[in-house]
């Protein structure tokens, strides 16, 4: 029998669950230990009854651009852009403003439904997957999760709830157990509350744990919105102009921070920034785009060279070294 | 080190809380049988309680969800006229009742919810005004005065009576308190209030817009449907031309009462509801300047919302966390120059 | 016969056709510049119109006389809101200001027993008083072998709300307040840069709507509507469903959907003469709003408003 992708990711958060209150509370380690063991065994069956896409991306490959287009009536905002995203590298999208960048993560998570075009995603079970058949709070079940160009904080929840907020799709417990407050919400929130913790000692956020979103200085939202992409065991993690609005120090901290995640999470960065030092720096492919359109693609070096490039977006705009 | 105090750990205990509140009301009502407080007394206690479970509910709807309703007065009606039918013209107990009601509010919730994803804020609300209006329209074609017989008031098969219905009004508000407070701290509270906030992120984080506003609408017009059947088997009566309980008039003071006690506290809601509906039937109309002047109340609760507004957007709420906050400080100076 | 029928039932909207378009023309001012919708328009359009009814009745003065101090109330009084409340209030929000003017609506129902004692009726026509000139209240015309009927109040009524609105929307287009609610209404914040006093547009608009309001009450109120505190919240809440029904975007859309919540109202009222229709004119505004509701639906902009691509 078929199953659908959010039970098969049920499963495995049920498994994670288990194993972390083994871990956690080791004098019911056995109990726990054996439900896990006993969830393991449903998951490695489900996972086997997913229904077969056909789809098949080339080795290496986690996510295949091809003909993207994206009209706003007559605006041509993203028009026949293919590229595509290695596992585990850092990829930049650059191009001067009104480009499309923006667009084209809207049209990757799913926020804007292309007009055209296909996006392939290998997921977390190791399947590849048409996002364009996803609804756009599902995208984040297949491990892609993004943050916003003009900071998206929720800013009447603490910084520790904004993380538990991101993890909301890891949460089991159905509203009856939640409307009564049942044993298993408690230790799905102990367990997630835990990981949230470990997430925010690894951004250097504990200390505002406690305090309101609303308020905090810029810089420290834009670590929010990062950390909470990691709190979901992110497969592709998408950052929409990160450094805008950090000083120069704060970047070079945010460069080092993205290596950072790249190398604990095992993750891919896909990202669209301005800042063009920071860019050539981390970035391992980069795609440059105008109009939609492509211009160029290639390493740092490549693109840097290319003449289209340097004429439509280094040239022509001034305001870029 | 912080030190922990029995005393306020008890207090800050929602179930306590809910515990305290329903001895305190009860015994009112024991206190009205020994002959020591008025019947018309203890008759606006249960009448600003069915308002208080119609309030927190759209607590959860305006606070957490951040979607506004104007429809409130049509949603009671709805639960109202179930009420009516099921227990007067067809003879059966309450139970019945109250689950013909939530299933009646279960679809129009879902009717709205679904509107809801497509028209957003304040069009939403005027909206939903409209539909209210529909409602009441519907119902006063349909029949324009249900009354339900004393008789008819039955529970579990026993007669209950006004101090019965007054109990159960009770039970159904701490029960309602408990579960929605337990609500509003659990995930589903959080992706609401994300979903207030910002619903592109909201989005992102895998939280579906159209399960979480469908469940808020649902669940508040099922405490409004609750309080609309409540109402009949307390008040027992509705004339659908003079009365004001399906109008905007209900809509806006449960608005009202929500915005003043503070949109995210149920308690402090409660307290709205109880400066709105209750101030005036318990205690205003016993000074004789009121009892010469009724208008002058509905002028005071005016000002009164007025005021609360333009000085404490939080509400009641805000300013009994500005007070605690205030004696904490003092007792923290005072505790440093001991020292 | 049924086409006289069916014109005399158009002429009878016609008054309400004027009164729903000066309140929904008086709501959209203040949602397009206040970003609230003001609940206290109805109530506060019976306060002027009580001032009005109270001299008409009690001193039989002329017209202007009468009218004037119940508009100059209604323009006091929205400055007031404007001004003293709005301004004074600790960041009060659109959501805030909402309630802010709900709380008004419990004022001024609380005042107008106090000022003017149990409400009663007082029948007065405010522009032309047929009975002590002695004329027929209505106009008889002769076609479709029938006879059309109009009240010559309604006539009275329909030319002030041309002119007046059509003073509106011209003042609107071309005049240097008119830009000013346009710009305030498009972004507040940048029209303020730009060097408009956006706190006297604000303002005005509320002293207009303000006056608006009561002529609308009077005009109702002339109609033989018995006058009570609450006699204007089903021509406000008709207002506010036009200003959806019509669209908010623009100034003419509720103007539109004003007029076609009483034309519509009225042909489903006019069904009734149909055999086996007998009953409808009792369902007639269950009718209206649910038809109204799917339009909306279908068109969530409204009528004249165009569709807004959501940013992420």
């Amino acid at each position: 029998m078929p199953v659908s992708y959010s039970h098969v990711d049920r499963l495995r958060r049920k498994v994670q669950l288990y194993e972390s209150l083994a871990q956690m509370e080791p004098k019911k380690a056995a109990a726990h230990e054996k439900r896990a063991a006993a969830f393991r065994e449903k998951l490695s069956q489900a996972e086997k009854d997913l229904p077969q896409t056909g789809l098949k991306l080339p080795e290496g490959v986690v996510l295949d651009v091809k003909d993207l287009c994206m009209y706003f009536g007559g605006v041509k905002a993203v028009d026949g852009l293919s590229f595509q995203v290695k596992k585990g590298e850092i990829f930049g999208l650059i191009g001067p403003n009104g480009a499309g960048k923006t667009t084209v993560f809207n049209c990757i998570t799913q926020f804007y439904k292309p007009t055209a075009g296909t996006l392939h995603f290998e997921n977390k079970s190791g399947q590849t997957v048409d996002l364009n058949k996803e609804k756009v709070h599902d995208v984040i079940l297949q491990g892609i999760v993004r943050t916003f160009q003009n900071v998206e904080v929720i800013r009447e929840l603490s910084v520790l709830d904004n993380l538990l907020i991101a993890g909301h799709r890891q949460y089991t417990a159905n509203l009856a157990e939640q409307t009564l407050h049942l044993p298993i919400l408690r230790q799905e929130e102990r367990v997630i509350r835990a990981r949230a913790m470990k997430v925010l000692e690894f951004m250097g956020l504990t200390a505002y744990k406690d305090w309101y979103a609303m308020g905090l200085p810029y810089g420290v939202l834009k670590k929010i919105e990062i950390a909470r992409t990691l709190m979901c065991d992110p497969q592709l993690i998408i950052l929409d102009e990160p450094a805008a609005g950090l000083n120069d120090s704060e970047t070079a901290e945010l460069a080092k921070l993205i290596r950072r995640i790249q190398e604990e999470y095992k993750c891919t960065i896909l990202l669209v920034e301005h800042d063009m030092g920071l860019v050539m720096d981390i970035c391992d492919t980069i795609c440059a785009i105008s109009f939609g359109k492509l211009l160029a693609l290639g390493t740092p070096d490549e693109v840097q060279a290319n003449k289209d490039v340097q004429a439509a977006y280094l040239g022509d705009s001034g305001e870029e070294e | 080190m912080k030190k922990k105090n029995p005393v306020v750990d008890f207090l800050r205990n929602p179930l306590s809380q809910i515990i305290i509140f329903v001895v305190i009301v009860a015994l009112i009502e024991f206190l009205s049988m020994a002959g020591l407080i008025s019947s018309s007394f203890v008759q606006a206690v249960g009448n600003t309680m069915i308002y208080a479970i119609i309030a927190i509910g759209f607590c959860l709807l305006l606070g957490y969800s951040g979607l506004a309703s104007l429809g409130t007065g049509g949603f009671i009606g709805i639960g109202a006229y179930v009420a009516f039918y099921v227990i007067q013209e067809f003879n059966l107990p309450y139970i019945v009742a109250l689950l013909a009601a939530i299933v009646a509010s279960i679809v129009i919730g879902v009717v709205v919810g679904f509107i809801s994803l497509r028209i957003e804020g304040i069009y939403l609300a005027i909206l939903t005004l409209g539909l209210s209006e529909i409602i009441r329209n519907l119902l006063m074609v349909i029949k324009s005065t249900v009354k339900i017989d004393v008789d008819h008031v039955r529970l579990f098969g026993l007669k209950i009576g006004d101090q019965g219905a007054y109990f159960l009004i009770l039970f159904t508000f701490a029960l309602l308190m408990w579960l929605l407070s337990n609500l509003i701290n659990s995930p589903t509270g959080r992706a609401m209030l994300a979903m207030k906030n910002s619903t592109s992120a909201a989005q992102a984080m895998g939280i579906s817009l159209m399960k979480f506003r469908l469940l808020a609408f649902v669940i508040s017009i099922i405490f409004a449907g609750i309080g609309g059947v409540l109402y009949m088997m307390f008040i027992r009566t509705i004339t659908t031309s003079t009365s004001t309980l399906l109008t905007l008039t209900t809509s806006l003071n449960i608005l009202g009462a929500v915005i003043i006690g503070g949109a995210k506290s149920l308690w402090g809601t409660t307290f709205g509801v109880f400066i709105i509906y209750g101030l005036q039937a318990m205690f205003l109309s016993k000074i004789p300047f009121f009892v010469e002047n009724p208008a002058f109340i509905i002028l005071v609760t005016g000002v009164l919302i007025i005021v609360v507004v333009m000085f404490f957007p939080g509400g009641f709420a805000q300013i009994a966390s500005q007070v605690t906050a205030k004696i904490k400080s003092k007792r923290a100076q005072g505790g440093k120059e001991a020292a | 016969m049924m086409l006289a029928a069916f014109f005399s039932t158009l002429c009878g909207t016609l008054l309400s056709v004027c009164i729903t378009a000066i309140a929904a023309f008086a709501v959209t001012l203040i949602f397009k510049t206040s970003t609230t919708t003001n609940f206290a328009q109805g109530s506060i359009a019976a306060l002027g119109c009580y001032i009005t009814a109270d001299l008409f009745g009690k001193y039989d003065l002329p017209v202007w006389l009468g009218l004037f101090p119940g508009m100059v109330v209604g323009v006091l009084v929205g400055l007031f809101v404007d001004i003293v409340i709005f301004r004074k209030g600790k960041n009060v929000n659109a959501l805030g200001k909402q309630i802010i003017t709900m709380g008004l609506v419990s004022l001024i129902f609380g005042a107008i027993p106090l000022i003017f004692g149990t409400p009663e009726t007082i029948p007065f026509e405010p522009f032309y008083n047929t009975q002590k000139a002695g004329v027929a209240p209505n106009f008889i015309i002769p076609a479709f072998g029938g006879e059309i009927v109009i009240t010559k109040h309604s006539i009275i009524c329909l030319i002030i709300t041309v002119v007046v609105l059509g003073a509106l929307f011209l003042l609107l287009k071309y005049s240097k307040w008119g830009l000013g609610v346009r710009a305030t209404a498009s972004n507040e914040f940048t029209a303020e840069l730009m060097g408009i006093n956006s706190h006297v547009i604000t303002a005005a608009s509320w002293a207009i709507a303000g006056a608006l309001g009561v002529l609308a009450a009077v005009m109702y109120a002339g109609g033989g509507t018995m006058i009570s505190s609450g006699f204007m919240t089903t021509v406000q809440v008709n207002a506010f469903l036009a200003g959806i029904l019509g669209g908010f975007s623009t100034f003419y859309g509720p103007v539109i959907g004003a007029v076609c919540i009483p034309v519509v109202s009225s042909c489903i009222g006019f069904l009734a003469n149909f055999p086996g229709l007998a009953n409808i004119s009792r369902w007639n505004m269950v009718i209206v709003y649910v038809l109204m509701l799917i339009v909306i639906l279908i068109r969530p902009q409204g009528l004249t408003g165009k569709p807004v691509v959501k940013k992420v």
